[in-house]
C-alpha cells in the first residue's frame, strides 16, 4: 500500500480515471493499513454506486475516530463531492501522522537514554 | 428567427435533414437470456430491452478516458431497477468482449430490431453475419434466435439499448434515397371527395430483410420530418398501405394519413340541437364528433367557441347517415363565414380548427417554376341531386308520440328498428340496453312475448313497441342561383344535412353563398418547399408585377432526393 498525492482541485471539467479512483481507494487503504477497498480499477470497470458509498464510509469513519471534521461526499458525481473525499483523506492522513508525531514524542521524552534525540517540539517544550 | 426561416431566405440552402421511418413492432413479449461478457445490465432486463422509449441512463464508466464531474453521470446501481422514471442500462459489455442473448417468445415472431448506442463489430445470429450499426434488423421466423455481438473494437464496450419484436426501421440522409409526400385537403365540392395524402420512401439497407419486411401488416406507422438542428417540423403519421418490399438492398415503403379512416365506416344519422346562442359550438363539436368516430386520433384541435348571449330562439339539424369523409367535406365546403371556418386537416398531422386562417406563409414569384394560373367557370347554380329533399330545408321538431312499429320477441334476444324518417325523440317498451340516433333503435328485449285469448280474441303482452318523436323535413329551395345570375356551371350537391343552423340571426349552415364566393382562380408552382407546410395554409404571393394575393394551399408535393427537397404546390387564390 502506497500514499499518492490527492488531487483537490478537480473541476467539472475533469474526467475521473480509473488511476484516480485507484489512486483514492489506495490512499485510504493506507490509512486503514490493510485492504479494505477494492484499488485495482480498470478501464473496464463501471463504478458501483455500492463502491463509492464504502469509500466515503471508510474516510468518514476513520475521520471521525481522529477527530477531523469535514464536509461529508454525497452520492453525486460532481467536482465538488471528489474534492471533498479527497481532501477528507488528506486531513485525516495529516491528523494521523500528528497523532503519530506526538505519540513518538511522549515515548522517546519519557526516556532518559533518548532525551537527546526526542523531536524537536517537544525539546521546545511545545 | 427559426433556422428553416433563415436557410428558406438563402438563394441555395443547405440540405435540408430528413428523418423517417417505420415502427412495425410485433405484439410478441420476449423474455432475454444472457451470458458471457456483460459488465452491465438491468435487473429487469427483459422489460428494459424490451421498452425502446425508456432513456439510457449515463453511468460513471471508466472506459474511454473516465467520465465527467459535471453532474450527469449516475453511479452503477444494481438495485435500481430499469423504467421510464429511471431510465435503463439495457445491456453493457466489457471492453472488446462479446455478449450472447437468447430471445425467446412463446409464438413465432418475424425478425427482432436491436438499438445500438455505442460500439462497432458483428452480429452472428442464424448463421449470418451483420454489422453494428444504431439500428439492425434480424430475420428470425421462429419462437427464439441467439445472437453472439462482438466488438471489433479491443479498446471500447458494445451497448445496446433494447431488443425488440418486429421490425423498427429509421432512415436519415446517410441512408435515404428519396421521400416523396403529396399532402392533400380537397377544396372541390363537384363530387365531395377527401383524397388522402400519402408517402413514399425509397431508403439503402445493408442487409437482406426481405421476406420479414414483405409480412409487415397494413396500418403500421410510418413517421417523417425534417428540418435542420434545434429546428424540425411536426412529425408526421401516416400507416403502411401497400406490401413493403425490399430489392437490391433498397427498401420501398408506402403509406397514407390518417384520413382513409374517414371512409371506413357510417357516421350514423344524429340530429343536431342548437341555438342562436351556441349554433358555432354545436355545429363545431358535431364536426369534431364524426372526425374521432371514424377512429382518428387528432393531434391538434382548437377548443369550441364559446356560447354567447341574447335572444335564444332553437334550431333542429338532421346528420343524414353518410361516411364520415362525405360529411365533413360538406359541412367543410357550407360552414365558411365571418370569422366561423370550420377545418379538418390530416396530411399526418391530424388538426381540426375552427377560427378563419390568416396568411402564414410568403413566397416570392421570383422564387418559383413553371408558374402556372387558370381560371375554372363560376358556379352559376346549385341544385339538389336528392329527389326526397332541396338543397334547402327546415327540420322542425314535433311534440306528437307516435307508435312506429310493434314486435314480438324473445326474451335475451337483440332487436332492431329502422325507419324512414327522423326522430329527435326514440322510444321502446320492455327493453334494456337501448341505443338510439335519429332513425334507428337497437334493443335487448327483457320479456318473450306471449299470445292470449281475451274474450275469444287473440291479444299479445309483453311486445315491444316502438315510438317516437318526428323531426319534420320540409324541402324550401330544390336549387339556388347566383346573387348577380352569373353565367356558369350547375352544381349538383347531395344534401347531407337537413335543416339549419344560425349563430345569432345569421345562418351558418348550410351557407351556399359561401361556394359562389369560392375563386374560379387557381395555380401553381415549384419552390423550394418548407416542411413545415399544410394544405389549407394560406400564403401570400408575391407577384413579380408587384400585386399581392392572398391563396389557400390545395396540396403540395414534398419531394427530398439527393440532398436536395422541391415543392410543387397547387393553390385557390382567396381564403378558402
Amino acid at each position: 500500500m502506497k500514499w499518492m498525492t490527492p488531487k483537490i482541485d478537480w473541476s467539472p471539467n475533469d474526467n475521473v480515471s480509473y488511476e484516480d479512483i485507484n489512486r483514492i481507494s489506495g490512499n485510504i487503504n493506507y490509512l486503514y493499513q490493510q485492504e479494505i477497498l477494492k484499488e485495482d480499477f480498470t478501464e473496464n470497470d463501471i463504478v458501483e454506486l455500492s463502491q463509492w458509498k464504502a469509500i466515503v464510509s471508510a474516510i468518514s469513519e476513520l475521520s471521525k475516530g481522529v477527530g477531523v471534521s469535514r464536509t461529508i461526499p454525497d452520492t453525486d458525481t460532481t467536482a465538488e463531492n471528489f474534492n471533498d473525499v479527497e481532501e477528507l483523506t488528506f486531513a485525516t492522513k495529516e491528523m494521523i501522522d500528528l497523532i503519530f508525531k506526538q505519540t513518538v514524542a511522549n515515548i522517546y521524552a519519557g526516556d532518559d537514554l533518548y532525551i537527546s534525540d526526542a523531536p524537536e517540539n517537544y525539546t521546545r517544550g511545545v | 428567427m427559426s433556422t428553416i426561416d433563415i436557410q428558406n431566405a438563402k438563394q441555395i440552402r443547405d440540405p435540408m435533414e430528413v428523418y423517417c421511418g417505420i415502427s412495425a413492432r410485433a405484439q410478441n413479449d420476449l423474455t432475454f437470456t444472457i451470458s458471457s461478457d456483460i459488465e452491465a445490465a438491468d435487473s429487469n432486463v427483459s422489460e428494459a430491452l424490451d421498452s425502446e422509449l425508456w432513456d439510457m441512463r449515463q453511468l460513471t464508466d471508466l472506459s474511454n478516458g473516465g467520465f465527467p464531474l459535471d453532474g450527469s453521470r449516475q453511479w452503477y446501481d444494481k438495485s435500481l431497477a430499469g423504467s421510464e422514471e429511471n431510465g435503463k442500462i439495457g445491456l453493457r459489455s466489457s471492453i472488446g468482449g462479446a455478449m450472447t442473448i437468447t430471445a425467446k417468445s412463446n409464438t413465432e415472431f418475424a425478425a427482432v430490431t436491436i438499438a445500438f448506442t455505442r460500439g462497432s463489430g458483428t452480429i452472428i445470429a442464424n448463421s449470418k453475419s451483420y454489422d453494428i450499426r444504431r439500428i439492425v434488423v434480424i430475420p428470425v421466423n421462429a419462437k427464439s434466435i441467439t445472437m453472439v455481438v462482438e466488438s471489433d473494437d479491443p479498446t471500447d464496450r458494445v451497448e445496446i439499448a433494447s431488443i425488440t419484436p418486429g421490425i423498427t426501421l429509421e432512415f436519415s440522409n446517410e441512408n435515404l434515397v428519396t421521400c416523396q409526400m403529396a399532402l392533400r385537403s380537397d377544396l372541390s365540392m363537384d363530387s365531395p371527395t377527401w383524397p388522402v395524402s400519402d408517402i413514399e420512401i425509397q431508403a439503402y439497407w445493408p442487409d437482406d430483410i426481405s421476406e420479414a419486411i414483405s409480412n409487415v401488416g397494413d396500418d403500421v406507422p410510418i413517421w417523417y420530418y425534417a428540418g435542420y438542428n434545434g429546428d424540425y417540423s411536426e412529425p408526421r403519421s401516416f400507416y403502411l398501405s401497400e406490401k413493403a418490399s425490399m430489392e437490391d438492398n433498397v427498401i420501398t415503403l408506402k403509406g397514407e394519413d390518417a384520413s382513409s379512416k374517414l371512409e371506413d365506416k357510417n357516421y350514423l344519422a344524429r340530429v343536431l340541437n342548437s341555438t342562436s346562442l351556441d349554433g358555432r359550438r354545436q355545429l363545431y363539436l358535431r364536426f369534431c364528433n364524426a372526425i374521432t368516430d371514424a377512429g382518428i386520433k387528432l393531434i391538434n384541435r382548437e377548443a369550441a367557441p364559446s356560447k354567447t348571449t341574447g335572444t335564444e330562439t332553437k334550431y333542429t339539424a338532421v346528420f343524414q347517415e353518410h361516411t364520415s369523409r362525405d360529411l365533413i367535406a360538406h359541412v367543410m365546403n357550407l360552414t365558411h363565414y365571418g370569422s366561423f371556418w370550420p377545418v379538418f386537416i390530416d396530411s399526418g398531422i391530424p388538426t381540426v380548427r375552427w377560427a378563419k386562417p390568416s396568411s402564414k406563409w410568403h413566397i416570392y414569384e421570383e422564387d418559383c417554376g413553371s408558374v402556372k394560373r387558370e381560371a375554372e367557370r363560376n358556379i352559376g347554380k346549385i341544385k339538389s341531386n336528392n329527389s326526397d329533399y332541396g338543397i334547402s330545408t327546415k327540420a322542425a321538431r314535433s311534440n306528437t308520440l307516435e307508435t312506429l312499429v310493434s314486435k314480438s320477441v324473445k326474451a335475451g334476444k337483440m332487436y332492431s328498428h329502422t325507419d324512414d324518417d327522423f326522430y329527435w325523440y326514440m322510444s321502446v317498451t320492455n327493453a334494456s340496453s337501448k341505443t338510439a340516433n335519429a332513425n334507428k333503435i337497437i334493443w335487448t328485449a327483457q320479456k318473450t312475448t306471449e299470445t292470449k285469448k281475451v274474450n275469444g280474441k287473440e291479444k299479445k303482452t309483453n311486445q315491444c313497441i316502438v315510438k317516437g318523436k318526428k323531426v319534420d323535413i320540409s324541402t324550401l329551395a330544390k336549387s339556388i342561383t347566383e346573387d348577380n345570375k352569373r353565367p356558369g356551371t350547375t352544381l349538383l350537391i347531395d344534401p347531407m344535412v337537413l335543416g339549419k343552423v344560425y349563430q345569432g340571426t345569421t345562418l351558418i349552415y348550410p351557407r351556399h353563398k359561401a361556394l359562389f364566393d369560392r375563386s374560379n382562380i387557381t395555380g401553381a408552382f415549384i419552390w423550394k418547399g418548407d416542411p413545415r407546410m399544410m394544405p389549407r395554409d394560406v400564403f401570400t404571393f408575391h407577384r413579380i408585377d408587384g400585386t399581392e394575393e392572398e391563396c389557400t394551399i390545395e396540396s403540395i408535393i414534398l419531394s427530398h432526393e439527393g440532398g436536395g427537397t422541391t415543392a410543387e404546390i397547387a393553390y385557390r387564390k382567396g381564403i378558402v
